[in-house]
């Protein structure tokens, strides 16, 4: 009686043991020796053989999927971050900006008084820093970078790939009008383009002397980063700033705008007339 | 600026695999919005990493093993990464149900799903069945490469994809069998 019992439990144990072999088993991925002893309990073990099946089956039915293509504006969007990512002259620049104010800032500030100091004073100082820092970093919002914000990168990406070269062709299925007017603006041309993965209207209007992007973004595209959920629920827009290049954000009626330009050439957001349907 | 060399290797070496990268992120995103943002990163990543690769290395699974990396640094505070994934047995009265012979039932269970569907089911598998599944049963990888993308054992591969293959044939019968008991399938 014990030993019919122990035998049952050596069975359940090996039962276990090789279900988890079963697909390896199914692929042909097991050595002989496993194998053997897989087909010896598969020859006494109905259920396993029945799973044996079913992972053949299931296999091959999944083998046989399809495959889609990656959208043309994908690739598109893909090659321009490589492309920015690639140039080192942008990384350069940026370094040597940085370098330049860096060192402005050792001039305004002799640090000579800082050697004299002792090293409690130091520490004391220095954890008296760090903490202003944090603080300022939790109580103000904007000091936080807000140009690696994909939809911010995107369209400034694009403004400054197509203010080098002619405007896109107008899309006739869009009508002609942009979603934000102000005095002197007019549009020059629109397309479609891909703002965070999700199509986007684009305008080109000029403003005054220069040319302004606008672009009609997805509404879970707009309100997907957290600066710019709250900067909109505080102030009404976000604003965003990178070397001239300037964004200004704002919440449509189930859709968002993004205006990309030159700086100086951004209209103020309380002269914009919107469109929100 | 013309390509440099290192760039136009990194071109001709990823760009045809850019398709496939896709279609994993696809069946791991819950929207394609996420996937296209996995693919991006996970490129940039690449070419970060581009001048120490090896030339032995196979660039398919080095990509897959980083666009790995990107999904769980995007998803790491997702709940469902979380959860204890079920174990089923081969006892499970419902595997018992569908005996497959050839063309059998679960055979027919198989063919009658969309891809879309197969796609969905797989996605809502906890992650540790879903990666397999998909490097192995859909992107036709060794259990050798599974192993290296996800940094797990091959013997690991191996036990991950017998459950994980098996709790997707118990929720397909299972399927199968509500569709079945339904007033307008009796009717």
């Amino acid at each position: 009686m014990n030993n019919d019992k122990k035998t049952l439990d050596q069975f359940e144990a090996l039962h276990l043991q090789i279900q988890d072999l079963l697909a390896g088993y199914s692929d042909n991925m097991l050595s002989e020796q496993e194998r053997m002893i897989v087909e010896s309990h598969l020859a006494g073990c109905e259920a396993c053989r029945i799973d044996v099946e079913h992972q053949q089956l299931l296999g091959h039915r999944l083998n046989e999927m399809l495959q889609v293509r990656m959208p043309e504006t994908l690739h598109q969007r893909i090659d321009q971050a490589l492309s920015k990512e690639q140039t080192p002259e942008i990384g350069d620049e940026i370094a040597k900006k940085t370098n330049q104010k860096a060192n402005e800032w050792s001039q305004i500030f002799n640090l000579d008084w800082f050697l004299g100091m002792g090293r409690a004073s130091i520490m004391t100082l220095s954890g008296w820093g760090v903490a202003m820092l944090l603080l300022l970093i939790l109580i103000v919002p904007s000091l936080r970078s807000n140009n690696n914000i994909p939809m911010i990168q995107e369209v400034m990406t694009e403004y400054r790939y197509l203010n080098t070269m002619a405007l896109p062709v107008s899309n006739r299925a869009i009508p002609l009008v942009a979603p934000a007017t102000w005095p002197g603006s007019y549009v020059l041309a629109n397309w479609k383009t891909t703002i965070g993965g999700a199509p986007a209207d684009a305008f080109a209007v000029r403003s005054g002397d220069h040319v302004v992007f606008q672009y009609r973004i997805d509404e879970t595209v707009f309100f997907r980063n957290p600066n710019v959920r709250k900067a909109v629920a505080g102030s009404g827009n976000f604003k965003s700033k990178n070397k001239n290049l300037g964004v200004l954000a704002l919440p449509l009626k189930r859709a968002g705008l993004l205006i990309v330009g030159a700086d100086k050439s951004l209209p103020a957001p309380e002269e914009l007339t919107l469109r929100t349907i | 600026m013309k390509p440099n060399k290192q760039q136009k290797a990194f071109e001709r070496q990823t760009r045809p695999w850019r398709d496939r990268l896709y279609n994993v992120a696809l069946r791991r995103a819950d929207i394609p919005a996420r996937a296209e943002d996995w693919v991006q990163e996970t490129l940039l990543r690449a070419w970060r990493d581009f001048s120490c690769l090896s030339d032995h290395v196979a660039i398919y699974a080095w990509l897959l093993k980083i666009l790995d990396h990107v999904i769980v640094d995007d998803t790491r505070r997702d709940a469902r990464r979380q959860q204890l994934a079920p174990v089923v047995s081969t006892d499970d009265v419902l595997l018992l149900e569908q005996r497959s012979v050839a063309p059998g039932p679960f055979e027919q269970t198989l063919q009658n799903q969309s891809d879309k569907h197969m796609i969905e089911i797989i996605k809502s598998l906890p992650d540790e069945f879903n990666s397999v599944i998909l490097l192995r049963d859909i992107e036709g990888l060794s259990y050798r490469e599974v192993a290296e993308i996800l940094g797990i054992p091959q013997g690991t591969v191996m036990s991950r994809l017998s459950r994980g293959r098996r709790l997707l044939s118990t929720i397909l019968i299972k399927e199968t069998n509500k569709i079945e008991i339904t007033p307008c399938g009796v009717g």
